[in-house]
């Protein structure tokens, strides 16, 4: 399983100091990152997660397929959670939308959810569909309602 | 829907306007739409019942009606514009939109058959001058930044960290030579062949000696090259 970073947990049990002191220690921390063009992010994934990350731009790991899987899969999830207070989706909401919708064939959706998988951005089990930890990382909060509000708009 | 008579009692209105109301989500809720024409009718026939309504929750319900009005010409509006477009050309909006919004981690990365992300159209010492240190990602969504990424075949990955290698190996550089020789990305593969122990690297006196088939570096000891320009 890919994990990024390293769980509040984990830093208290291996500082064996307290949440104040860790916090504190972070900060320092991210005034030296910050001279190497890194910042210190914190994400919630069954628990609180720091992890380092860029401060500048770099190209997006995905192809354009890909990318607007995991779109329409942030817009699906948003809608759940918002709607019906649920943190999964079903892997037929997805197909609904994409192979009903004719906008891609089976076996390339398949093939783009392993991607996915494999790269954190997604999870999958008995549940369904959730966030992976780099969706977390990658797409704020407000940027994952901004696109529930924009694909939903363009997938019809 | 017709207009209606001016005699129609108040509890009517109600009744004509909750209708009317749950019409319009039904519609939405199925993202079907309802032609201009219906629509026209349906707010005349809205309209000649404000007068009529005064108490909190009449007034809301005719609130809802208009926002539903709305929303259903926005749908009709939308519908229109993207029949017209190819379903590539909506996942393609569909992923421009996602690019826009993400902050993406920079990964280097051998797997995939050596698919590394490099920028494509700007030289690395420019990486700076995109976001300055400190700015949100999310707060620069320039187009011109968004840099498509280099895929590279397994032959074109060990060619750079060949060029890396023959550039560093069995020599000692100060940090602000090795600053000044390494690309940003060279830094990165730098780090990594020293990671895997491909290279070995001491430091001495603010020195570094990169050697090959030396002495591994101690396995705790954290080697980091910075960008050109920034204080290690």
């Amino acid at each position: 399983m890919l994990s990024i970073g390293a769980p509040e947990s984990r830093l208290l049990d291996g500082l064996g100091m307290s949440h104040e002191a860790l916090e504190r220690l972070l900060e320092q921390l991210q005034t030296h990152l910050a001279k190497l063009g890194l910042e210190i992010v914190q994400y919630y994934d069954n628990g609180t997660w720091y992890c380092v990350r860029s401060i500048f731009v770099a190209p997006n790991e995905l192809n354009t397929e890909e990318q607007a899987v995991l779109a329409t899969i942030i817009a699906l999830l948003e809608n759940e959670i918002t709607e019906h207070k649920r943190n999964a989706i079903r892997s037929k909401m997805l197909n609904n939308r994409l192979i009903e919708g004719n906008y891609m064939r089976s076996h390339k959706l398949r093939q783009i959810l392993s991607t996915l998988q494999r790269l954190g951005f997604i999870k999958r089990s008995s549940q369904g569909i959730t966030y992976g930890p780099r969706t977390l990382i990658e797409f704020s909060p407000e940027m994952r309602k901004e696109l529930h509000t924009k694909v939903s708009d363009i997938l019809l | 829907m017709t207009i209606p008579p001016e005699t129609e009692s108040l509890s009517d209105s109600q009744v004509r306007l909750w209708k009317l109301t749950r019409k319009y989500v039904q519609h939405l809720k199925r993202e079907k739409i309802i032609s201009i024409d219906e629509s026209e009718l349906d707010r005349v026939s809205i309209s000649t019942t404000i007068p009529n309504f005064t108490k909190n929750l009449e007034v809301k319900l005719d609130g809802r009606a208009y926002k539903y009005l709305a929303q259903m010409q926005k749908l009709r509006g939308i519908q229109f514009a993207m029949t017209a477009k190819d379903p590539k050309e909506r996942l393609s909006l569909v992923a421009w939109e996602l690019r826009k919004r993400t902050t993406p981690v920079i990964f280097v990365s051998t797997l995939s058959g050596g698919h590394l992300n490099l920028p494509s159209t700007l030289p690395p010492d420019r990486f700076a001058t995109i976001t300055p240190p400190g700015v949100p990602m999310s707060d620069s969504k320039s187009p011109s930044q968004f840099m498509p990424p280099i895929h590279l075949t397994q032959a074109d990955l060990e060619t750079i960290q060949f060029t890396v290698i023959a550039k560093v190996s069995n020599k000692r550089f100060t940090l602000p030579e090795l600053q000044t020789l390494l690309s940003h990305w060279e830094a990165d593969i730098l780090s990594f062949l020293v990671q895997k122990n491909v290279l070995q690297a001491k430091i001495r006196n603010r020195s570094i000696e990169f050697t090959q088939d030396g002495v591994a570096f101690p396995k705790h000891t954290v080697l980091c090259i910075s960008p050109k320009g920034e204080e290690p």
